[in-house]
């Protein structure tokens, strides 16, 4: 659970990944894009995200507001969940590409994350597409967040 | 005229129970909001429950900030129980107040002394101990099956009140936050004879996360400020500088179901929230019970 943070960036051709894991919290340090690229940022592997975490996340894009566009992909639970209720965590250079959604299941007590793709599973001002989901049993889950506040940036 | 406890809701236990309870229902008043909105001003504020009748955090933290303590969500299901913990709370606080973490947090109604089963109490007396803490913690959850699916929800309030503990109550002996605006980068070592306790508590329904610290700083009029100011908008925009980003305690509330703070000043301030196991969409949407009571 509690793993140290770190970033791993790659740049191939015109595209910059910089890719996020572990814990947002105190520990965590964003590094200084210097160009005004494209920027794209892996969210998969963060595991939690703090308040100080949040903090620092919002002072490295107020820090980096010149890059052009910045594209958030596979964005956890623990991120999106604060989307609508932190000022200055999603800028408007910033495009969400692909998050998770939770789904829950009372019979069996399993939990998914499922990923959703823009374009496909959702667009902005566009209503979701939620997919059904099954538990290992075959039950149908049920969707484990309040759909007007947790797909609320995508109004 | 205000009623009692009694008055308004004996007939949420059945006819033996309403019997056994009646003495301690009796002696403790409740104020309905906004049905009893007019009296709100000449009741004894240390003896009264708030019921909210439409419960937002927003109106809770308004009544607290009258003064009163114990301020509860009438529409749940656990709504019984938990005016039995308020009564308690106000006729017994000496329970409170003697044992190490106290008896509803523990999930015992006796009042007798908590029960230590299915519960994990750990202990830190530096801030770079969190990470260890929080994968005790989380091997704690592991073996509650129904308490998965909330983990991230946990976490994130286990954080936030150890964080707190360390960065905001700590105080020196002229009562000073010494820490508040350090940066929290810094491993903070709390003097010899200070520490910090987490605990959790899990059962096939309930999830129980507190902590406990040495200091009883809390000021009750500063803190219902912040919350003021972290709900009076829509957003929270993270405070700049040195220092936490005034967002933690939001994030407590927002993730649990009951929300208790005690504080005995000088001596130890008690963070607690409540979980039930059905899920992070459950917890989040549920009205809040919200409990801020202070002890001189």
């Amino acid at each position: 659970m509690a793993d140290q943070f770190s970033t791993y960036i790659t740049t191939v051709k015109d595209q910059t990944v910089m890719e996020l894991r572990g814990r947002l919290d105190e520990s965590a340090h964003l590094p200084k894009i210097e160009e005004k690229f494209n920027l794209r940022i892996q969210l998969k592997e963060l595991k939690a995200v703090n308040s100080y975490g949040i903090k620092v996340w919002c002072q490295w894009v107020q820090q980096n507001s010149h890059v052009y566009s910045i594209a958030l992909c596979e964005c956890p639970f623990v991120f999106v969940k604060h989307f609508n209720t932190v000022q200055g965590l999603l800028t408007s250079n910033m495009t969400v590409l692909s998050f998770y959604v939770p789904f829950t299941s009372d019979q069996t007590d399993e939990r998914k994350d499922v990923l959703l793709y823009r374009g496909t599973d959702f667009d902005q001002g566009t209503e979701v597409k939620l997919p059904v989901v099954y538990d290992s049993q075959g039950n149908q889950m049920e969707l484990d967040v309040q759909p007007e506040l947790y797909f609320g940036f995508l109004k | 005229m205000s009623l009692s406890v009694y008055d308004v809701y004996q007939n949420l236990w059945t006819l033996t129970h309403r019997a056994a309870l009646k003495p301690m229902l009796q002696k403790v008043q409740v104020l309905r909001i906004p049905t009893d909105l007019e009296l709100i001003s000449k009741v004894d504020k240390n003896k009264t429950i708030v019921v909210l009748e439409k419960p937002s955090i927003y109106n809770s933290i308004q009544i607290l900030g009258k003064g009163f303590s114990h301020c509860l969500a009438q529409e749940r299901d656990d709504f019984p129980r938990e005016l039995i913990i308020s009564c308690l709370m106000i006729l017994r606080p000496k329970a409170l107040v003697d044992s190490e973490i106290p008896f509803f947090l523990m999930n015992d109604l006796s009042a007798e002394g908590a029960s230590k089963e299915n519960a994990i109490i750990l202990s830190a007396k530096q801030s770079s101990e969190k990470n260890g803490i929080l994968n005790q913690v989380g091997e704690f959850l592991e073996k509650y099956p129904k308490a998965a699916g909330m983990s991230d929800l946990a976490f994130e309030v286990m954080d936030e009140m150890f964080t707190n503990a360390f960065f905001n109550a700590s105080i020196d002996t002229s009562q000073m936050n010494v820490d508040f605006k350090i940066e929290r980068t810094v491993n903070v070592k709390l003097k010899a004879g200070s520490e910090i306790k987490v605990f959790a508590k899990c059962d096939e329904t309930s999830l129980v996360i507190g902590c406990v610290d040495s200091f009883g700083s809390l000021k009750r009029k500063e803190f219902l400020e912040h919350m003021n100011k972290v709900y009076a908008a829509k957003k929270t925009t993270p405070q700049v500088g040195p220092g936490g980003a005034g967002l933690g305690f939001r994030m407590i509330v927002d993730n649990s179901t009951g929300i208790y703070v005690f504080c005995e000043q000088g001596k130890r301030t008690i963070v607690a929230s409540a979980f039930i196991l059905k899920g992070q969409k459950y917890n989040m949407n549920l009205a809040k019970h919200f409990h801020l009571q202070t002890f001189k």
